[in-house]
């Protein structure tokens, strides 16, 4: 656990960091993300004291970080910027063992853990070893990068833009891989971008700064659900109905109680249901194939018969799949609702165009500050 | 073999190296003695005081401008000026000293370029790392700047062949003493035989240096950079 208390620095007259306080629990990313010249990196470099704080303190695991050695507490934390920083006069596995050689490993185990982590970072050992870095692509670079950080598994790392300088595509290779590891590692992270898609990619919790303070920091469903003010708003950025569609998943908005019935009768079924004074609900017709159909119950009120209403669901995705994903099959297939069929335990239930429409709209119409359950 | 040793006798300096060649060969030994210690010397000072000033850039430039200064002495002069010194007089002491103060500009400007040239996020990340300023200089930065540093000193040793050989003026029995005495008694094929052999050795040195260099210059940075 990382806990910043209070901390600030001053450059001269310019303040970067007002007073920050912020806890990123054991084992969770967080991303700091803002505006150049909002603060990020420089309180990313106050916790391994890169950058002396003028006030405030940090606790690593509940201990005031003042109290070790900068080189002590530096080697428990790994470390990795944009830039890489590989060491162009060593080869790739005597980058990796920096921190083991610092801290005194032997030979032996200190060889065995350099072609460990680079088979985890997905490099082949037997190629990469002795390479040197100019050698290397910048994707790889990076690869490299990440393993020398993880080398001496600390539990804190710090990533200062790290996939920033790769193109797109690795990029997003790069974040997939770590999304992987970290998901086994869990160490505890603070991650600094200027990406807001790569923050709600990456992040347990996001920390949006301006000008040197803290604005908000919360889970990327309650930053988007409920940005604090407009400037959150305008830094989540035009799309955020979008964006929302990515971060929730398909069990969060379906319907599990949609009525089910018999394609035979289901003129008189539907009636029934409307007597019932059910209103704007799915309904699932099933005929005697077990081929499923489906109409929105406000559609009957328009008096046409059910046959030409009801339309094929044919479309069937997990509970854990984004409603984004929902959203592509949809439309790719002309259609307007899915079919979700989890584990036997699980309860089906039905996704609709209009359920998504409902859930983002309600989620977005809110003004800034205003709360939204989610 | 006979007839082709005939022909090569005719040559002046050829007949005239093989016939003293055994004070040549005492010459070119002072000749690289001097040098050799010199560029040791100069090393050991001038590699420690580029440190210091890049450390210290405050320092940096009265002491390159310094190293300027002496650099528009000329050879000749400095060795004059060394000579009048109290302690200093005629022989090795001033022949060094002065072979030391050339070397100054190429070794101690090499040294606070290529230390300041280093991608600082190398340093950033050896910092973060957990390297102590010791570690990050000896093991990071000294090793990156290995390139520019060398250069410096090939250059400077290469500089110091041709001045020791005035060197003998102030008594250094050097190969600068056939030229000296090839001109005294206008002798031409003595200053030759001087002045090729003293080239030679440079050039010998230069191409030495260069074969050194690769071997302590780390591969991952003769590398071409990819992409």
């Amino acid at each position: 656990m990382i806990r910043l208390e209070g901390i600030g620095k001053e450059f001269g007259d310019f303040t970067a960091v007002k007073e920050l306080s912020l806890e990123i629990p054991e084992g969770k990313t967080c991303v700091m993300v803002g505006p150049s010249g909002c603060g990020k990196t420089t309180t990313m470099r106050m916790v391994n004291r890169l950058i002396e704080p003028t006030r405030g303190t940090v606790y690593i695991d509940e201990q005031d970080y003042k109290k070790k050695k900068v080189e002590i507490l530096r080697r428990d934390i790994g470390y990795v910027i944009q830039e890489v920083g590989l060491f162009p006069h060593r080869t790739i596995a005597e980058n990796i063992s920096t921190t083991p050689k610092l801290a005194g490993w032997d030979d032996k185990k200190i060889k065995k853990r350099v072609d460990e982590l680079l088979e985890i970072v997905e490099l082949n050992p037997e190629e990469n070893r002795n390479k040197f870095p100019r050698q290397l692509s910048g994707g790889q670079r990076q690869r490299v990068g990440l393993a020398r950080a993880m080398a001496a598994d600390p539990p804190v790392m710090l990533m200062d833009e790290p996939f920033a300088a790769v193109d797109p595509i690795t990029r997003e290779n790069l974040q997939n891989m770590f999304l992987r590891l970290q998901r086994k590692m869990k160490k505890t992270i603070i991650f600094v971008t200027h990406d807001i898609n790569e923050a709600i990619k990456m992040g347990d919790q996001i920390a949006i700064l301006k000008e040197g303070e803290l604005v908000q920091a919360d889970t990327p469903e309650e930053l988007l659900a409920n940005p604090k003010n407009q400037f959150v708003t305008d830094f989540i950025g035009v799309d955020r109905a979008i964006k929302i569609l990515d971060l929730f998943s398909t069990d969060e908005v379906m319907w599990t109680e949609a009525p089910v019935i018999s394609k035979k009768n289901m003129q008189e079924e539907a009636q029934k249901l409307i007597e019932k004074g059910e209103k704007g609900i799915p309904v699932i017709v099933e005929d005697e194939q077990g081929n499923k159909f489906w109409f929105d119950l406000d559609e009957l009120e328009s008096g046409q018969s059910l046959e030409e209403i009801i339309r094929p669901l044919e479309i069937t995705l997990e509970p854990t799949n984004s409603i984004k994903l929902a959203m592509a099959r949809m439309l790719e297939h002309n259609n307007d609702a899915v079919l979700i069929i989890g584990d036997d335990d699980e309860e089906p239930g039905i996704l609709t165009l209009k359920g998504i429409r409902n859930y983002v709209y309600r989620i977005c119409a809110s003004d800034p500050g205003e709360k939204v359950e989610i | 073999m006979e007839f082709l040793r005939e022909i090569l006798w005719q040559v002046a300096p050829i007949r005239y190296f093989f016939e003293n060649i055994s004070r040549i060969i005492t010459y070119t030994q002072n000749h690289l003695e001097l040098t050799m210690v010199g560029v040791i010397l100069a090393i050991i000072l001038w590699v420690s005081v580029g440190i210091i000033i890049y450390r210290y850039p405050k320092l940096s430039h009265g002491v390159l401008g310094i190293a300027s200064i002496v650099m528009c002495i000329p050879s000749i002069a400095l060795y004059g000026i060394l000579l009048t010194l109290p302690g200093f007089g005629l022989g090795r002491t001033s022949a060094l000293t002065a072979l030391v103060l050339y070397a100054m500009l190429p070794i101690v400007r090499n040294v606070f370029v290529a230390l300041r040239s280093v991608d600082p996020s190398i340093l950033d990340a050896a910092k973060g790392m957990g390297m102590s300023k010791q570690e990050v200089l000896w093991e990071v930065q000294i090793p990156n700047a290995l390139p520019t540093i060398f250069a410096g000193v090939r250059v400077a040793l290469v500089m110091m062949v041709g001045i020791a050989t005035l060197a003998t003026y102030i008594g250094e029995q050097n190969l600068g003493r056939l030229i000296q005495h090839g001109i005294t008694r206008t002798h031409p094929t003595m200053i030759i035989v001087g002045a090729v052999v003293v080239s030679i050795i440079a050039i010998g040195i230069d191409l030495l240096m260069g074969l050194l260099g690769k071997h302590l210059i780390s591969k991952g940075l003769q590398l071409e950079e990819s992409k």
